[in-house]
């Protein structure tokens, strides 16, 4: 069986995985199209690496489907790996091999020969900048390097689909924004990469869309505004809380005092000349508030409504839906 | 996109970068000479696992160190050889014989524990996993480690090639003793490594592999020293001289290599298999492997019946068939009861295809019916072999000049058709109960086992099977009939010992007296073999009507896309060599 759509390059239709009783993916649906960044959030054992491992045909689904680009990763795994880069949490290393015969190994492992098989090698590692450490060996390669040849080894064949499991663990800030650099420029050429990673501020920065899986359900999917929006109509009969960071140039416990005395408003946090606020309501609430504390004297130097994070979405999200 | 940030464009591979070549020679490897660029392109054509575990084994020190100790080794052993040594007859048994001690240790220890090693290795540190996502076929990988193996088995052989070419030239020494020798040597190293790839393959997890490590190598060491102690005794001129020559030395070769050699087959595919994706079809090489291995034993049959015919040859070698299949049935019987879509695709259509096919193909019904049908097939094909040569008017012959004077005195009859008989029978009985016992309590649960505990359950429980009603029946007999050890007689109890029934009716007691004597007994025993039997066949019989599906054209039109060979275009052999030479120029 084929899925039909020709945008979607990775689609995971109910898939379960069952380990005697344990079930580490249970009916997960989602889908990633060509050019997209797919994040997958999810605290450590809730099915991320096993769904991954799925797509990458090292392991197969108890019940449901998946493809990719149109083929099924169990019944056509080999028309499905000529698509397909994997870049795992570990990183496997051979001795007395170095970063050149290491992408050679994989070139010729994927069938690439003659020129084009040395074009590849040049291309990707100039790409992953490699290519003045073509002759280290692999063994003696800083965490950040392995990364990036690994990245290379994933990308040596051009797959259409690159999945990447952690792939900025344990990496120092300068390595993240390079790599997330390069998954930009992959996503850009046309690629649909799903990524997994704990860091969730790096996912919000990469990633088109989301989807949040928790002991192996899939709980939400979507752009983090489409996740906020679904927990508000999920929550509807609450009003939205608001967070809002001042700094105020008056009394510290004049403006506290005065902000506590307004319906719904309440100080969560006092340092110094900054005061945090969570009030009930919308923009208009926020302004009304400002307008008013002008007005009751008191000096504002700044004031601003903090928009809600993927950390906080990933925690409104899993907060109490599964047990 | 900050300056340093990729470039994507150069991501591409049809893009051509106008750096390539320079860039290229700088990454890949300085070629300014002619060998190393022939070696590229002749890497071409080669396996990659091979081509990285050769570049790998040249910058090992484990490699360099054996090289260098084995040249070493010759050296001295040529000059105490040909100073201390005896200077007449023997100083090129001698040499040869201590040439192939030498030989003996990389071929035979330190070899094939490295394809062991290397294989373990890459499920150890997960590495398998990045290679098994590429397009490599499992075959390729186990033939490139294989390949690699080989490929230094050549090189250490190299060292010694001169020095055992020298020992043709003194006396004493034939081309037959340095082409068996050889044979010896690689033949058994090839079957080692091959062992070792098979146990690395099955035993995958860290313990197992432990454990599995000790013993394969004190298995090497046991046979080294053994090939040690025979060497010894050849230089010590304690040896049996064999010449080679004799008609019956060469059967007997033949017999040994059409052995080793078709296990090693078997163990071959059974380690691809072990490394297979699940939905891929894993058994049919292995039921092919198997049936090469009974062809090759039949062939060695006809071959020993032709030169020596005895009945009890015949007999023992269905009890050797009776056991192959058992274990064989019970392993494939462990197999999923249900058959993958990719493999339902590839299910014989035509009505000669199917029937010619049908039992080649994955499932425990196929292969619980595909042991019973060899083993009815080895049963009849004896029977033949001893009736045609009984039939022949070779028998008088044999009897009175051959067989007589070494103790050999059956004709084949038919008591001995009554024997093969009942070995099918208790047989194909054993079969059906395990494959109903699996069907029954192992039905839905096998699909999540992983690769290995099926079959692993189901040989421990047809051994048990066995195993107990065979002690049983002895205990019960003698409880029974209060009698000494001596059991001579065929009782009611004993009719659950497979081996002591059909050595009765070999030796003559017919299924009338059998019946005569246990009536009620082994008419039961009968009566429910034939409805376990027939359980069996008609569950295992329905998976053979499980039709083919057809391929998505998607899936046939990309198939096609896959590379068809290896040889890159425009790298011909003619084409190397001739821009070889216009560099050169």
């Amino acid at each position: 069986m084929i899925a039909n759509n020709d945008d979607v390059m990775i689609q995971f239709d109910s898939v379960t995985r069952t380990f005697g009783d344990t079930r580490a993916v249970d009916q997960v649906s989602f889908h990633v199209r060509t050019g997209e960044v797919f994040g997958f959030i999810g605290p450590n054992g809730a099915g991320k690496t096993t769904s991954m491992r799925i797509l990458s045909t090292l392991d197969v689904p108890t019940s449901g489907e998946a493809w990719i680009d149109g083929f099924s990763v169990v019944d056509d795994p080999d028309l499905v790996r000529q698509r397909l880069g994997w870049m795992p949490d570990g990183f496997g290393t051979y001795p007395n091999v170095n970063c050149a015969e290491y992408l050679d190994f994989f070139a010729r492992s994927y069938g690439l020969r003659g020129k084009d098989r040395r074009r590849a090698l040049v291309n990707v590692m100039g790409f992953t900048q490699l290519d003045q450490l073509a002759n280290k060996p692999v063994t003696s390669l800083s965490k950040g390097m392995k990364q990036r040849l690994c990245l290379g080894r994933a990308l040596i064949h051009n797959p259409k689909v690159l999945i990447l499991d952690e792939p900025a663990a344990g990496l120092d800030p300068r390595a993240r924004i390079e790599l997330r650099e390069m998954i930009g420029a992959l996503a850009e050429e046309g690629k649909a990469l799903l990524v997994s990673s704990h860091i969730l501020t790096e996912l919000a920065e990469m990633c088109d869309r989301v989807g949040i899986i928790e002991h192996g359900r899939l709980l939400a999917v979507g752009t983090v505004e489409e996740i906020l929006n679904q927990q508000r109509h999920g929550d509807s009969d609450e009003p939205e809380k608001i967070k809002i960071e001042l700094v105020v140039l008056s009394d510290i416990q004049f403006a506290k005092q005065w902000l506590e005395s307004n319906d719904g408003v309440v100080v969560d946090r006092v340092a110094q000349k900054t005061l945090q606020v969570v009030m009930s309501g919308d923009t208009e609430a926020q302004a009304d508030l400002l307008t008013k504390m002008i007005g009751a004297g008191i000096r504002v130097l700044s004031y601003s409504g903090k928009q809600k994070s993927l950390e906080d979405v990933f925690l409104t999200v899993t907060r109490g839906k599964v047990q | 996109m900050s300056k340093n940030s990729p470039d994507i464009e150069s991501l591409s591979l049809g893009a051509l970068n106008p750096d390539f070549d320079a860039a290229t020679s700088k990454i890949i490897s300085e070629k300014s000479h002619w060998l190393p660029q022939l070696n590229e392109r002749v890497s071409e054509w080669c396996s990659s696992i091979l081509v990285m575990e050769t570049r790998q084994a040249l910058k090992s020190r484990q490699f360099i160190w054996t090289y260098f100790v084995l040249l070493f080794s010759v050296g001295v052993w040529t000059l105490l050889a040909l100073t201390i040594g005896d200077n007449g007859y023997q100083v090129g048994r001698e040499l040869l014989f201590g040439y192939w001690v030498i030989l003996g240790f990389p071929l035979g220890l330190i070899i094939p524990f490295s394809a062991y090693r290397s294989l373990a290795r890459e499920f150890e540190d997960g590495t398998n996993q990045l290679i098994s996502i590429t397009t490599m076929k499992p075959h390729q990988i186990i033939f490139g480690k294989f390949g690699s193996a080989f490929l230094q088995m050549l090189t250490y052989l190299s060292v010694l090639a001169p020095c055992i070419c020298f020992t043709y030239l003194l006396r004493g020494i034939s081309l037959s003793q340095i082409s068996i020798g050889l044979m010896v040597c690689i033949g058994g190293s090839i079957c080692l490594t091959i062992l070792g790839l098979f146990l690395a393959g099955v035993f995958r997890s860290r313990a197992m592999g432990v454990g599995t490590s000790v013993l394969f190598v004190l298995l090497l060491g046991w046979l080294y020293y053994i090939w040690c102690v025979f060497c010894e005794s050849e230089i010590s001129g304690q040896g049996s001289y064999i010449t080679f020559d004799d008609q019956d030395v060469l059967l007997g070769m033949f017999g040994i290599f059409a052995f080793f050699g078709s296990s090693a087959g078997l163990l071959l595919v059974t380690a691809t298999s072990q490394i297979s994706f699940p939905s891929n079809n894993r058994a049919t090489p292995i039921r092919i492997a198997m049936f090469v291995q009974q062809t090759l034993f039949f062939a060695f049959v006809i071959g020993l019946v032709s030169t020596v015919f005895d009945a009890d040859m015949l007999w023992i070698m269905m009890i050797f068939v009776s056991h192959y299949w058992l274990v064989m049935g019970f392993l494939m019987i462990g197999e999923s009861l249900t058959i993958s879509r990719r493999v339902q695709r590839t299910l014989p259509r035509s009505f000669f295809s199917r029937s010619a096919f049908s039992l080649l193909m994955p499932g425990a019904g196929r292969g619980f019916l595909f042991a019973v049908a060899n083993v009815w097939a080895c049963a009849i094909a004896i029977g033949l072999i001893g009736w045609f040569v009984g039939s022949r008017g070779l028998q008088g012959y044999l009897l009175g000049q051959v067989i007589a004077p070494f103790g050999g005195s059956r004709v084949f009859g038919w008591e001995e058709c009554c024997g093969l008989l009942t070995c099918c029978l208790y047989v194909t009985w054993f079969l059906s109960v395990i494959y109903l016992v699996m069907r029954s309590f192992f039905g839905k649960s096998r699909g999540e086992w992983s690769t290995g505990i099926g079959p692993t359950i189901s040989l421990v429980l047809g051994a048990l099977l066995i195993s107990v009603l065979s002690i049983c029946s002895i205990v019960v007999h003698q409880i029974l009939y209060q009698r000494d050890n001596r059991l001579s007689d065929l009782s009611s109890p004993l009719l659950l010992n497979w081996y002591w029934v059909v050595a009765e009716v070999f030796k003559g007691t017919s299924f009338q007296q059998i019946f005569n004597e246990h009536g009620v007994v082994a008419v039961a025993l009968l009566l429910q073999a034939v409805v376990v039997i027939g359980f069996a066949f008609a569950f295992a019989s329905r998976e053979l009507l499980v039709a083919p599906i057809p391929v998505p054209e998607r899936v046939k039109i990309d198939s096609l896309k896959l590379p068809a060979s290896n040889v890159p275009e425009g790298e011909s052999i003619n084409e190397i060599f001739g821009e070889l030479k216009k560099n050169e120029s």
